[in-house]
């Protein structure tokens, strides 16, 4: 496993940041119109982004 | 209650806590920092502010905002620099201002100084240190000095310089406009580059040094701090540190031919250059002059180019404890009129100009791309996280906590702690911006509620952020290891810590007198 993220770090980071950069907008999206379990879910991604940055970043 | 304050205002701050333990102690980087700083926001959010997950959503977009906002002038700025940098023109400007001066001080404040202070003006992110450091160690200074002066002779003018990213994070943050915070933003900084001059000559040659450099320090200084006070207040102050550089080598130019420092060896600028001349280098900056002038001083330009704006309307939203963030708009960003679109403009321009003269390789537009993304991607990564753990904070009052505490602790001496903070909050991220970001929130709130102009202490905050650069770690790692210190940055360090505490005391001073004589508000 950290192999995989060592062999992977650039694109891992660079999906990453992916992330990071569109996930907030399907956030407003779900946040403006009352979608409580989608915004959980996105939420949940928002998480996994920041643990994938912290991973390689 | 006072106890149930203080254990409020510890779990607010917990997430810089988190930040500042991890950088420090541990070495983290700021994108893994940042990320810890998030998980540290969202749990002490929601478990003792009242976050909602609409509310943490809502953050988020708005986050994204403004760090868009920044990462559009990052990524122009490191594009313009890897286009003009593929061709060898930074090399070629370097060589050019060599021939200024064989007078060992004139050299040590054109490179540590006012050429570094360029660099930071159209690239930054280290690259003054970078790219200074051999150059002054080719020179024949020691690399300690060699590290060192530049690390502290360009700190004056990160704010403005990386085309004013600093400032405009300082902005998106605090919600205040150029106009209210430029003067004495560009008063501070002008203050901070005598006193980064003064240092970086007592580096290397102590108090008979700065005896014989005083009359250029003061002529050139007066020149570059002008002249960002002038661009910063007139609306163009993403060229600020850029602007004013440019100007500072024009005044070394006199001041190099001055009796004082004219000794052997001087010979005219642009002879004997091989193709790519001192004129030629510095063609894209002056297209770079060219552009963002019609894109910021003629107003038919200007009102084309910023017709189309991205933004996001927010409603008002509470957190369950009660506090309340209004609706509105988040962050405007003019997608053809923004700063960073300027500078795309600028690259293309110049990489055009550049390829028709010949002076770029096979393959040169993949490698600008590529090292491009390749400096872009941590730097975005570490203000992503960096923004949105600041958002979180702010949104759910954690900010304002915060900022009560400080004024409660400090009082009437607030004024001079003011850029600590912010030198604090470069030293644990490596950028003014991040430093930017993750306080100037809390330094507006904090002076509003002391009743001092927020001005004053955003341009205290800012300048000590500025100063931090000095200090950072991750610069002086990159210094030393392009002069051959890998592994001993220690020395270094030590040089820039001294020289960076008593800028920022005397700073923290300057503060106090504005504040306390009421100027500002």
């Amino acid at each position: 496993m950290g192999s995989f993220f060592t062999k992977h770090a650039t694109g891992l980071r660079y999906l990453s940041l992916a992330a990071m950069m569109i996930i907030p907008f399907f956030l407003y999206e779900a946040a403006i119109n009352g979608q409580s379990g989608l915004l959980k879910v996105l939420l949940g991604l928002m998480g996994l982004a920041m643990l994938l940055t912290m991973k390689t970043g | 209650m006072i106890d149930l304050f203080l254990i409020k205002w510890l779990f607010a701050f917990s997430p810089i806590a988190v930040v500042l333990v991890l950088m420090i102690g541990f070495n983290w980087g700021g994108p893994k920092a940042g990320a810890a700083g998030w998980f540290t926001a969202v749990g002490a959010s929601i478990l003792f502010f009242g976050a909602t997950p609409e509310l943490l959503a809502l953050a988020q977009t708005k986050g994204i905002l403004l760090s868009i906002n920044v990462l559009y002038i990052i990524w122009m700025a490191l594009l313009l620099y890897h286009v003009v940098n593929e061709t060898g023109a930074i090399t070629a400007i370097g060589r050019g201002i060599e021939r200024f001066s064989q007078d060992k001080a004139i050299q040590l404040l054109i490179f540590g100084w006012v050429f570094s202070s360029f660099l930071q003006g159209v690239a930054g992110y280290g690259v003054p240190i970078a790219v200074v450091a051999p150059l002054l160690a080719a020179l024949g200074f020691n690399p300690v000095v060699a590290v060192a002066v530049p690390a502290i002779g360009h700190c004056w003018s990160v704010t403005f310089g990386s085309m004013g990213a600093s400032f405009q994070a300082m902005m998106a943050v605090t919600g205040l406009g150029a106009d209210y915070l430029a003067h004495w933003s560009a008063v501070f900084l002008g203050f901070s580059a005598f006193l980064c001059a003064l240092a970086s000559v007592h580096v290397y040659g102590g108090w008979r040094m700065i005896r014989h450099s005083a009359p250029a320090i003061l002529i050139i200084g007066a020149v570059m701090a002008g002249t960002q006070y002038f661009l910063a207040v007139s609306g163009m102050w993403t060229l600020g540190g850029f602007g004013a550089s440019l100007a500072g080598l024009a005044a070394c130019l006199a001041v190099a031919r001055m009796s004082l420092y004219r000794n052997q060896g001087n010979g005219p600028v642009g002879q004997d250059e091989g193709p790519m001349t001192f004129g030629w280098a510095l063609a894209a900056y002056g297209i770079l002059i060219l552009t963002v002038s019609l894109g910021v001083l003629v107003a038919p330009v200007r009102d084309f180019l910023g017709q189309i704006k991205l933004s996001l309307q927010f409603p008002e939203i509470k957190t369950l404890t009660g506090w309340v963030v209004k609706a509105g708009y988040g962050q405007k960003i003019k997608v053809f009129g923004h700063g960073g679109a300027l500078l795309g403009y600028a690259s293309a321009l110049s990489f055009l100009l550049y390829a028709s003269k010949g002076f770029y390789k096979e393959g040169a537009v993949k490698t600008i791309l590529a090292k491009t993304v390749n400096s872009g991607v941590p730097t975005s990564l570490g203000i992503v996280t960096m923004v949105c753990f600041a958002l979180i904070m702010d949104q759910c009052g954690m900010t304002y906590l915060l900022a009560e505490g400080v004024s409660r602790l400090f009082g009437v001496t607030y004024p001079f702690f003011a850029p600590w903070i912010g030198l604090l909050g470069a030293f644990m991220t490596g950028s003014n911006t991040n430093s930017n970001v993750v306080f100037g929130v809390l330094q507006r709130q904090t002076a509003e509620l002391a009743g001092l102009s927020a001005a004053v202490i955003l341009a205290a905050q800012t300048t000590g952020g500025a100063l931090g650069s000095m200090i950072a770690p991750a610069k002086i790692i990159v210094g030393c290891s392009t002069v051959g210190l890998s592994g001993r940055e220690a020395p270094v360090l030590k040089a820039t810590i001294k020289y960076g505490l008593i800028i920022t005391g005397l700073i923290g001073l300057f503060t106090l007198a504005v504040a306390g004589l009421g100027l500002g508000r």
